[in-house]
């Protein structure tokens, strides 16, 4: 029975290291996982020795324990004071020292100095300390202290993700060491007992387990597929070692077939859980250069936005101080042009907004500047900016606002004059004569409609539906695709920001009539925008 | 009006721009000094007498919003009317502006230098 305690220990410590191992063969953890795991294989394989191979031999074994008991330290050291990093915590200087002393140690402990001779007593043997015990004692308490110590300290330091990995290896060492120094080390130098030397391996099970834990669970790897991998293995170790105790030929070649449909099956298993290991390894991979591509282009939209927006401020800036007599006087011909070229550079604007705002509205980031607005006055601008170019194709251009209209909003009056200035550009866009008009209401008290009628081709039913969506651009009516397929996209989102609706009534033939309403602001009903 | 603006501080590094709003302050009849970066901004806003300063967020040496932070935490610069006139229409840059106390957020593509100068207008 003890030697199946053995062979599970020491090989779930093996696949354990392997596979932590394996997870990230760059990252010095992981490797030190894997120095660590075999270190334990070997130190348990010793353990097993010095219990139950009495005799001659015995000497050599009690001194192997301690031999590998060194390299077990000194991994562990290295790993509390790198784990979870991929470098090492200390400088190469320093780690050469720290193996040439652990090498020294583990000299000491095959040689006469550390146990200098064993003494059997009726059912047990107590080996006789030497002076070698001055170094090795101190110097494998020491580090594994000094190890569990700097692990606190990094603990306490430690934040989020990092604090929770730190906080399993610790409670694992903190069994896997108490346990040891209570009932070997210490019972071993102080009583000369070695009764509980037996359940070692079983202590490293604790840790191992633990720190792989701690190691995978914020890595790829899935724990389940792990101990799908660590059970498979196991039971076809209890397999195989089951032929052998089969008393008759049929039992033999039933266990012999049990074992090698078991060793099929156990491959197949292995093999289609690495395989979705793999595929979820790219998976996360994947999504992680999209967030990161997502990211740069969030980053060059916002400075595209700005550097764009730069010279489109001068140029804009300067033509309207040229029409509004800032340089002197200029002639009609000349402010004629001018006008114009300040309507395109407002469209070129309304263009670049557009393309590099849609995603700052969508994801709630736009800044509004929310104040009181008269719609009247927003309207009237607009008609102003767009008058001349609806002169220029020669279409009736009107604005009509009743009397007595309820016309004050809560809004932001550039994202008004947006809204509006979209709707009538489409329009005159796609009228080709007859007439764009503007036209004011109050359906009801508590709301001001807006209407942008115009005489152009009209949209039928089944373009009306994809109209204000994404990239969606008129196609069949107007003849020609132009835009960016974004202006009443737009449109639809600034207006529900506002806590106003969008629509339109159109037929192929008889125009089209885009309309949008916003609640009206009166003192003390404040719309939540 | 008793308070009204008449010199005005204008932190803004693309010189087309700064030479576009000066000129027209100057036409409208205001006092201008131009600082073409953050520090400049605010060594020139500590020494000199303004009633409003316009600030650009985007600048070299000293971002707006660092600025604004410096001024509002000396004597000098703690109650100094401030614009921000900027084309960074970004949710997390205004945020940043939070309890520093703006006068307004003004987006300055949609501006031409004479609807700025009515904004100036109404404030005080």
């Amino acid at each position: 029975m003890e030697i199946l305690i053995l062979l599970i220990v020491v090989l779930i410590s093996l696949i354990l290291g392997f596979i932590v191992f394996r997870s990230n063969t760059q990252s010095v953890t992981n490797k030190l996982f894997l120095a660590l795991s075999v270190s334990i294989a070997l130190w348990s394989v010793v353990i097993y020795g010095s219990v139950n191979f009495s005799g001659e031999n015995t000497l050599l074994w009690v001194r192997l324990t301690t031999f590998f008991a060194v390299p077990l330290a000194t991994s562990f050291f290295l790993l509390s004071i790198t784990i979870p990093n991929k470098k090492l915590g200390i400088s190469s200087t320093k780690l050469y020292i720290l193996l040439a002393f652990s090498m020294l140690t583990m000299a000491i402990c095959i040689s006469p100095f550390l146990f200098t001779g064993i003494q059997f007593t009726e059912n047990s043997y107590k080996p006789i300390v030497g002076p070698g015990m001055a170094l090795f004692g101190p110097f494998v308490n020491g580090i594994a202290l000094l190890a569990i110590i700097i692990l606190i300290r990094r603990y306490l330091a430690a934040v989020d993700v990092e604090k929770q990995q730190l906080g399993y290896v610790l409670l694992g060492i903190s069994l896997l060491f108490g346990l040891i120094i209570l009932t070997i080390f210490i019972p071993a130098a102080f009583f000369q007992s070695i009764s509980f030397v037996s359940y070692g391996p079983l202590y490293a099970l604790v840790f191992l387990g633990l720190t792989t834990y701690s190691i995978l669970k914020h890595s790829l790897f899935n724990l389940k597929v792990i101990a799908a991998q660590v059970l498979t293995i196991i039971l076809l170790v209890i397999l195989f070692a089951k032929i052998f105790t089969s008393v008759s030929s049929t039992e033999v070649v039933v266990d012999i077939l049990v074992f090698s449909m078991a060793l099929i099956f156990g491959i197949l298993l292995i093999k289609s859980v690495m395989n979705e290991v793999r595929q979820r390894e790219k998976l996360e991979d994947l999504t992680l250069r999209l967030q990161e591509i997502d990211k740069q282009k969030d980053e060059f939209i916002s400075m595209a936005a700005h550097e764009l927006r730069s010279p489109l401020t001068a140029i804009k800036g300067y033509l309207s101080m040229i029409i509004e007599g800032d340089a002197g006087e200029i002639t009609s011909k000349a402010r004629e042009f001018l006008t114009d070229t300040s309507s395109v550079t407002e469209r070129l604007i309304r263009l670049v907004n557009n393309m590099l705002n849609v995603s700052r509205i969508e994801e709630g980031r736009m800044v509004y500047q929310i104040e009181e607005e008269s719609m009247i006055k927003v309207a009237e601008e607009t008609f102003n900016a767009f008058r001349f170019e609806a002169e220029r194709k020669n279409i009736k251009f009107i604005l009509t606002p009743p009397d007595g209209l309820k016309h004050i909003v809560m809004a932001d009056p550039d994202k008004l004059r947006e809204i509006l200035g979209n709707l009538v550009s489409n329009s005159i866009k796609y009228t080709q004569e007859g007439s764009v008009e503007i036209r004011l209401s109050n359906p009801t008290d508590k709301v001001v409609k807006v209407e942008v009628i115009d005489t152009g081709p009209g949209i039928t039913v089944e373009e009306q539906a994809k109209l204000f969506q994404k990239f969606y651009r008129a196609q069949s009516t107007a003849g020609k695709t132009v835009g960016t397929g974004l202006g009443l996209y737009i449109t639809k989102l600034l207006i529900e920001k506002f806590g106003g609706k969008i629509g339109l009534n159109s037929e192929p033939g008889k125009g089209s009539n885009f309309w949008f309403e916003i609640p009206v602001y009166t003192q003390g009903n404040e719309k939540n925008v | 009006m008793s308070n009204q603006i008449k010199r005005i501080l204008l932190v803004e590094d693309d010189t087309f721009i700064s030479k576009m709003y000066s000129s027209k302050f100057i036409n409208e009849g205001f006092e201008v000094d131009v600082a073409v970066d953050g520090e400049d901004g605010l060594s020139k806003a500590m020494t000199n007498e303004y009633d409003v300063i316009i600030l650009d967020l985007v600048l070299p040496k000293l971002s707006g919003s660092e600025l604004l932070q410096k001024l509002r935490q000396s004597d000098k610069g703690k109650n100094i009317n401030v614009v921000v006139l900027t084309n960074l229409n970004d949710v997390e840059e205004k945020n940043k502006l939070e309890n520093l106390n703006i006068k307004c957020y003004l987006d300055k593509s949609s501006l031409t230098p004479g609807q700025l100068v009515e904004t100036l207008h109404t404030i005080n």
